[in-house]
């Protein structure tokens, strides 16, 4: 049998429908409302409050086109886009993986084989200042490089 | 194309099937309003919480079966309704600035910022004083009286166990009680109201 605690308790936090209240605990407590005059003076206090509450009741209007909002959200990439810094790639398998990772040393490899002829052509390693105008030179080659590998 | 379960929907929105998510957004948008509003105490920013809860279902839906397998099959509404619950009580917690200039020319709506409309004065009275309750005794409230959930997957979506929702509601109900007791009075039977005077 339910005790009379256990259904004020019932009562202070759903209400006086037995419907509302756990269904594991509805048999219990009409029980008790059925032997007991207490338990159900208990009850009636709970059902005034459930019927000035039961004015609380909302008509909300949806003013949103259901099928509008569907399509305009739909219309957001659900995953990150592929060609993306970020991108849709993983790295260290597959073939686009593969160029993805190989193709800038390649154009690196052809800088610094460029600079060099260069450097070699014209004589700019004969001096001090000349060899900063290199390093100045390759600087952005590595800058560029950085964030790919 | 309406068929097919709110799981079922969410698969196939998280394979690109836009005709699946148009499906989920038309069949819960309208309780999703209204319980937005009530906890909200605003149309416009409950449309902004169900439309922001519908974005997060989109970009969750790729996702959806791995996470809901390992989470022990949880069921749509109850994650759906758990992010909307909590959008409304974040945003009714963050502040609303209002230029100082302006700020004396705000019309005021109903008592507690509520804009809803209020079909007679009683109703008024229960939706101010419903607005006034912490965020989450109202939501624990409004889940269980207004919105039919049980007491297990009210506490799922409030993520808190049975006994704290039934405190919440205790202590929601028990602040009702005192704040319409003139109203709670006229409901009793006429020989009570004797006995009471």
């Amino acid at each position: 049998m339910m005790s009379l605690d256990r259904l004020k308790t019932l009562l202070d936090a759903y209400g006086a429908d037995p419907n509302r209240w756990p269904e594991a605990e509805r048999a219990g407590g009409r029980e008790l409302l059925a032997g007991s005059a207490e338990a159900r003076a208990y009850a009636q206090e709970a059902r005034r409050l459930d019927s000035v509450l039961a004015h609380g009741a909302l008509h909300a209007e949806v003013r949103v086109d259901a099928a509008a909002l569907a399509s305009q959200i739909a219309r957001t990439p659900q995953r990150p886009q592929p060609g993306g810094v970020a991108g849709g790639r993983s790295r260290g398998s597959g073939a686009g993986a593969w160029f993805a990772f190989g193709w800038p040393n390649f154009a690196a490899l052809a800088a610094a084989g460029l600079v060099g002829f260069l450097v070699g052509w014209s004589d700019l390693g004969s001096s001090a200042a000349g060899g900063r105008d290199v390093i100045d030179l390759l600087a952005p080659v590595t800058v560029i490089e950085e964030p790919l590998w | 194309m309406r068929d097919g379960s709110d799981d079922e929907l969410m698969r196939r929105a998280g394979r690109g099937d836009n005709a699946a998510f148009a499906a989920l957004v038309a069949r819960h948008l309208p309780r999703a309003t209204a319980l937005a509003t009530r906890i909200s105490g605003s149309r416009s920013d409950a449309e902004e919480v169900v439309q922001e809860a519908f974005l997060r279902t989109w970009m969750k839906a790729p996702d959806w079966e791995s996470q809901a397998s390992i989470a022990g099959g949880a069921r749509f509404t109850t994650w759906f309704t758990r992010v909307l619950v909590n959008l409304c009580i974040d945003r009714r917690r963050r502040p609303q600035p209002v230029p100082i200039e302006a700020a004396a020319d705000v019309p005021s709506a109903a008592p507690g910022g509520l804009e809803v409309v209020a079909s007679n004065e009683t109703s008024t009275r229960v939706l101010a004083a419903l607005a006034e309750l912490p965020e989450r005794q109202r939501a624990a409230l409004t889940l269980c009286h207004w919105d039919g959930r049980s007491n297990i997957e009210a506490a799922e979506i409030l993520e808190i166990s049975v006994g704290a929702l039934e405190s919440l509601l205790v202590r929601a109900r028990r602040t009702l009680r005192g704040a319409l007791a003139d109203l709670v009075t006229d409901q009793a039977s006429p020989t009570l109201k004797r006995k009471l005077s």
